[in-house]
């Protein structure tokens, strides 16, 4: 293998010829001045001259190569930042929709169990008598239209906020906004009898059709509930507009819809914009902690905004290193490409310098055309990205909807530090990718080039043996690095992610080695034609680009099998789970429930009269309410015990001596997830405080649970009525007497009480698996994203080889390749380094998997997956990588068939 | 006797039937399930406070003030809830000894009943500010239930409506402390310090409002209180000092017929003495027999004319250019002393923009501080004037 080897300063300290060279240079330039060698240089005419021929014009010229890798580099910066854009407004999502009315609020209260009573709201007043602050206490309630003709599914979920309109009014007014929620009290609305009247944006009524003549029916806890839409939200002037989905209704409309008299779920407290609002703002929490009954969780805004943030913490920092992986796909590309100009460009390199041009200035000017791409490349990316973004956050939004929280609608709000971050990144990875090509473009030996042309850089087998060896070593070691522990109580899994960066680096050296050995075994079986011949001659001495090229394929396609391979583990798992967890006939649940966390409460009184229909065997319910231990969130679940005595469907991964236990001392069971973060085992007490004083339970069981990543703990239900003081269950679950009359059941069930949802078993099972799939449709997009990026760098890469070899497809053609023959020779040679990276991707991927599956998982969210290979997703995978990768192959041999001979560089 | 208040409040009652039928839809508040803490700890003196003795109530139910019914204190400070309305009004002069900045100030607490069984009830308070040497006026108003945002306790002065306050810190020295802040201006935390015994107006506290059977009010005032205290005007400390006029007030008594509105006064006078008269218009221009001039002496007593025996001669009229209301703000009281000499104030506002437009209630007067003047010229004290019903008639409304 013959290559330019890469030269230590030690070596070329020891290399004649090149103090040769650099003396030959010197003596050149001495006639025109030492400046040129000056760092000072950069302002020089010169510079500026060679930056304009050698960059600029050159990429007019080539303004399709230019758009290509152009286009690459979008794609990474353009993915990175849109997930990034994603994330934050996932972030900034949190709570939004408490800020209708009052703006942005400085100090929140919440209980840290159950809900804020009446007193808890008085005694809050009456501890900041003496502070200039308004106080907005509010009830927050699932609404979902009725009518689903009114508006189609993603659209009818509502917010709907309990406030005292009487209270707010008196800050609208303070606030000199231009209505109040009493404005027009001599005007009754015509639709105003004894309906209870909601205000919504102005463009939220208009999407909906909403006049001050209608009555909207929402399905409100288990009930249709009528709503007359009153005005549009009275609101300060300064304030943004609220979040689309969010409905203001009086609390106590709102309390007695919901069956919640006197109760809150927090209290925003604003204070005036002054410029000593900090420190009033410390003053306040520290009256408010003195009142602190011992329940209430006082959080500042800010504080109140991470403590949201940390709920999504691992999903953002996966998604993000995700992302990521598609920047480190786009930098391989980029250093392919420029590996491949600086190859064809070394001509012209070599004049540069045989004029006089200092290997220092031809270093610049090729990191200058690095940093031109990187710039033009962020530049489009943050186009791209912020049209991306649009996507993006929807998918993000579905997922933290499904498993955290209800985030807003707010729309993509351009983040300048996140454009900046994203562009800087695809500056400096243009930079980094350039840097390795334009050092060797510097070192180019003048006569070398003259006399052999273009050098078609490689670098040696060594090389590779040992870079793989070394990040394999590396990898093993970073199974040793233990996570940093996580503001949500999870651990931030570091060795992990370094173990996948190893991995990658490993196996994507490991398949540059193998694409020799390719070349050679691939040669042999492809003697019958001229094409395949020429293609896999290739091979035998392959270039930089090939193994970039080849990087690419395989990061890609390992990203995308690692991902696979985890979402396919996680679905068995859940479907094991959800088999073994839902053994009862018939699940109902209300149709008002908006996520897994935020499920709404369904009346006993209807439970009651459910259970007294005939061919019910057994029943059981189940509770469910936010908890607050410390800092961190929660969730406390109210168990029937005797249920679970009849039919233990939990999957235990360590069971309790007696279910029973629950319900005659103060124990709980509690799940993975929780144990992890608050490490917390069998046998250990969990404490914490609520309306009713403070709380202790000692753990009996842990239970694998994948329904949050918050955790949970379950008690038995008298317990949890005792800690939280609500009894209304969020679901029901029926055993009939008769299996036969599942579905008659249900669709009886479903007439009567059409603000329920009733599932049969199987459809739950659907309806689980379809909530599972939602939280992972931004990896889809992911995925799709960076087979895309690999296959563009791919076609980018023979293209660029092509256009290399041009002289010699040119001969080719005059000594009879048809284009069509010349076509099936690139792509021979993209298909057979697609099927080495598909290959070499598959088995990076599924050491991700087993990454993702076993350390980044269980670190960052508590969850144990069984692993479970997706044969079918895997095999699909590698088809669609090759089809595109043959597609684009062929392509560009057609493409290069018609390119002409010579052609100026 | 204050009827402005008293078209105040019900303002708020009327509000407060609005917000009920067509807003809130709260139904019965009093559904709470289970005593809270809070409450709990007032049971003792719900229970074992000398509740007051309510001998008659109207045809709905809620009580009316009747003769002969001695008032006790400090209970008779605190909340009447068995009364359709209550209110708490002080009024008072300021003055920074740092930078000699001047201030006039109102601070009013009004509690309206919306049932007879006392239960429910909305809080209204309205508070204003005159800076006198710049003649910049600002007042704010708010409107709360008694969910949490608003209260007054029963058998003790102490009483907030949202983050304003007034409560009694000595029921033997009577010393009360208030807090109000206005958005634009900054917060006032001012002690009330009696310098005289309080005043029962009417018989012993009875005040009789018109002719009409039950149309009376409790009536209790501090004619006279020495203010200390603090403000932060924007975001400055500034230490106050001054005097101000406390009236106290409850009744379930209507207005009477024909009555369009009223002008009313209070002057705290140099020599030691107060003056509090207030002038009943009818419609056809005549002054109900009803209006009263009450003077009282250095010592505490009082001298009460009736309407036929003092005269208001209005003596410049300012017009709003907001509202159009033609007010009478510079006026002269005019009375006949024993000795059958005739004595005449000349009060002269402040300022003339001090005219309260509130959005609670559509209700707009002038309430505004003022100077007295003597026959001579000579100042001889300050004050406060309310003028209601120049913008639109109150016939009918209340």
């Amino acid at each position: 293998m013959t290559g330019t080897k890469p030269q230590t300063p030690a070596s070329r300290r020891a290399d004649p010829a090149k103090r040769d060279r650099d003396r030959d240079a010197g003596s050149i330039l001495r006639g025109r001045g030492p400046a040129l060698r000056d760092p000072r240089y950069v302002m020089n005419p010169l510079l500026l001259s060679l930056l304009h021929r050698f960059v600029l014009r050159y990429w007019i010229r080539h303004w399709l190569k230019l758009a290509l890798l152009v286009g690459i580099v979008a794609l990474g910066a353009g993915s990175f930042l849109s997930i990034g854009l994603a994330n934050r407004a996932a972030t900034n999502s949190f709570d939004t929709f408490a800020q209708a009315v009052s703006g942005r609020s400085q100090i929140t209260i919440t209980a840290s169990a159950g809900s804020l009573s009446l007193a808890d709201v008085q005694a809050t007043r009456i501890s900041l008598l003496d502070t200039e602050a308004t106080l907005v206490p509010q009830l927050v309630a699932n609404a979902r239209l009725a009518d689903p003709n009114t508006a189609d599914a993603g659209n009818a979920n509502f917010t709907l906020i309990g406030i005292d309109l009487l209270a707010a009014s008196n800050f609208l007014l303070r606030q000199n906004a231009s209505s109040t929620f009493i404005a027009d009290f001599d005007q009754p609305a015509p639709n105003e009898l004894e309906t209870p009247q909601f205000y919504s944006e102005a463009s939220t009524a208009k999407r909906f059709g909403w006049d001050a003549e209608s009555v909207a029916s929402f399905v409100i806890a288990d009930q249709i509930q009528e709503l007359a839409w009153r005005a549009p939200l009275p609101r300060v002037e300064e304030n943004p507009e609220t979040e689309s989905r969010v409905l203001v209704i009086d609390w106590q409309s709102l309390a007695r819809l919901v069956q919640r008299p006197n109760q809150a779920d927090r209290i925003d407290i604003v204070l005036p914009d002054q410029p000593d609002r900090s420190a009033k703002t410390a003053q306040a929490i520290q009256l408010l902690e003195a009142s602190n009954p011992g329940h209430w969780i006082v959080e500042t805004q800010d504080q109140r905004q991470k403590t949201g943030a940390t709920m999504t913490q691992a999903l953002r920092m996966n998604l993000r290193a995700l992302s990521a992986l598609s920047f480190l796909v786009a930098i391989c590309l980029v250093f392919q490409a420029m590996d491949s100009a600086i190859a064809r460009r070394q001509g012209e390199v070599a004049t540069l310098h045989s004029i006089g041009v200092s290997t220092r200035l031809t270093r610049l000017l090729w990191l200058a055309d690095a940093a031109f791409i990187g710039t033009v490349g962020g530049a489009a990316g943050v186009a791209l990205g912020s049209v991306m973004a649009q996507f993006s956050t929807a998918l993000v939004s579905e997922t933290v909807d499904a498993l955290y929280h209800r985030s807003a609608n707010a729309g993509v709000h351009l983040d300048g530090s996140e454009i900046a971050i994203a562009w800087t990144l695809s500056i400096l990875a243009c930079l980094a990718a350039g840097w390795w090509p334009a050092r060797q473009a510097a070192k180019a030996p003048l006569v070398e080039t003259m006399r052999k042309g273009a050098n078609r850089s490689s670098y040696s087998r060594t090389t590779y043996v040992i870079a793989s060896l070394l990040l394999s070593l590396l990898a093993l070691s970073c199974l040793y690095i233990p996570p940093l522990p996580a503001a949500n109580g999870h651990g931030i899994p570091l060795g992990g992610y370094a173990l996948a960066l190893m991995l990658i680096g490993a196996i994507a050296t490991l398949a540059c080695l193998l694409l020799e050995g390719l070349g050679l075994v691939a040669n042999r079986l492809g003697r019958k034609t001229a094409s395949l011949r020429v293609a896999l001659s290739q091979f035998r001495k392959p270039v930089t680009r090939h193994r970039l090229a080849l990087a690419g394929v395989t990061i890609s396609v390992g990203m995308t099998a690692a991902m696979v391979l985890m979402i396919g583990s996680f679905e068995s798992t859940v479907r094991a789970w959800i088999g073994n967890a839902l053994g009862a006939d018939i699940y109902i649940q209300s149709r008002a429930s908006a996520s897994m966390r935020e499920r709404a409460a369904i009346d006993p009184k209807t439970i009651a009269a459910i259970l007294q229909r005939p061919g019910i065997e057994d029943s059981g319910t189940i509770l469910s309410s936010p908890l607050r231990i410390e800092t961190l969130s929660t969730s406390l679940i109210g168990l029937d015990t005797g249920y679970l005595q009849r039919h233990d469907h939990t999957t235990w991964l360590q069971a309790p001596e007696s279910i029973r236990g629950l319900a005659d001392s103060p124990t709980a069971i509690v799940n993975e997830t929780f144990s992890q973060r608050f490490d917390k085992a069998v046998g250990d007490t969990i404490r914490f405080n609520s309306p009713t004083g403070s709380v202790a339970l000692t753990v009996i069981g842990i239970f694998a649970d994948y329904g949050n990543e918050g955790g949970s703990i379950g008690v038995d239900q008298a317990r949890y009525r005792q800690i939280t003081g609500q009894d209304a269950p969020i679901g029901l679950a029926l055993h009939l007497k008769d299996p036969n009359q599942v579905d008659l059941m249900t669709r009886e069930l479903s007439g009567e009480y059409p603000g329920l949802k009733v599932m049969t078993n199987r459809l739950l099972r659907e309806e689980s698996l379809r909530l599972f799939k939602r939280v992972f449709s931004i990896t889809y997009a992911l995925e799709v994203l960076g087979l895309s990026i690999a296959i563009a760098g791919l076609g980018s890469m023979l293209a660029s080889l092509l256009i290399e070899r041009r002289n010699e497809i040119g001969a080719l053609i005059r000594i009879g390749l048809s284009p069509r023959q010349l076509a099936k020779t690139t792509l021979v040679e993209g298909l057979s380094l697609a099927t080495l990276g598909t290959l070499a991707g598959l088995l990076l991927g599924s050491l991700l998997g087993l990454v993702l599956v076993f350390i980044i998982n269980r670190q960052s969210f508590g969850w144990t997956l069984q692993l479970d290979i997706p044969w079918l997703q895997l095999a699909m995978l590698a088809t669609l990588t090759l089809a595109g990768a043959a597609i684009t192959s062929w392509l560009v041999g057609r493409w290069a068939s018609n390119l002409p001979v010579q052609n100026e560089e | 006797m204050k009827s402005k208040q008293e078209v105040e409040t019900r303002s708020c009652s009327r509000i407060v039937g609005i917000r009920k039928a067509k807003i809130l839809h709260c139904g019965s508040r009093r559904g709470r399930s289970g005593l809270s803490l809070p409450l709990i700890l007032l049971l003792p003196v719900v229970l074992f406070a000398d509740l007051f003795p309510v001998k008659e109530r109207d045809a709905d139910g809620y009580a009316l003030a009747t003769p002969g019914t001695e008032l006790v204190f400090p209970r008779d400070h605190g909340s009447h809830p068995e009364f359709k309305t209550e209110w708490w009004y002080i009024t008072g002069h300021l003055a920074s000894p740092d930078d000699g900045h001047r201030y006039g100030f109102q601070i009013t607490f009004f509690r309206s009943a919306t049932s007879s069984s006392s239960d429910e009830q909305i809080y209204m308070a309205h508070a204003a500010t005159i800076d006198k040497n710049a003649g910049r006026f600002l007042h704010e108003e708010r409107l709360n239930d008694d969910r949490w945002n608003a209260d007054a306790k029963v058998g003790e002065l102490d009483l907030y409506n949202g983050n304003w306050y007034l409560r009694m810190l000595d029921p033997n020295t009577e010393e009360m402390l208030t807090r109000f802040s206005l958005a634009e201006l900054g917060e006032f935390k001012l002690n009330l310090i009696p310098e005289k015994p309080k005043t029962l107006f009417g018989d012993n506290g009875y005040s009789k409002k018109s002719d009409e059977p039950g149309a009376a009010s409790y009536y209790v005032t501090f004619t006279r209180l020495r203010v200390e205290g603090t403000a932060n005007i924007h975001g400055k400390p500034v230490e106050l000092s001054g005097q101000a006029w406390m009236d106290h007030e409850f009744s379930s008594s209507q207005l009477g017929e024909g009555q369009i509105g009223w002008n009313w006064t209070s002057l705290i006078l140099k020599d030691g003495s107060e003056l509090m008269a207030y002038v009943m218009r009818r419609s056809d221009g005549q002054v109900d027999p009803n209006s009263r001039l009450t003077l009282i002496a250095p010592d505490g007593a009082k001298t009460e004319f009736a309407g036929t025996e003092f005269a208001w001669q209005p003596i410049r009229h300012w017009t709003s250019p907001e509202t159009g209301g033609r007010y009478p703000i510079e006026y002269q009281v005019s009375w006949k002393t024993d000795d059958g000499s005739e004595r005449t104030i000349h009060v002269r506002p402040e300022a003339d923009r001090q005219e309260l437009r509130g959005k609670f209630g559509d209700f707009v007067y002038w309430e505004g501080a003022s100077q007295a003047y003597d026959e001579s010229g000579a100042n001889i004290g300050q004050g406060y004037t309310e003028l209601t019903g120049y913008t639109e008639s109150l016939k009918g409304k209340f």
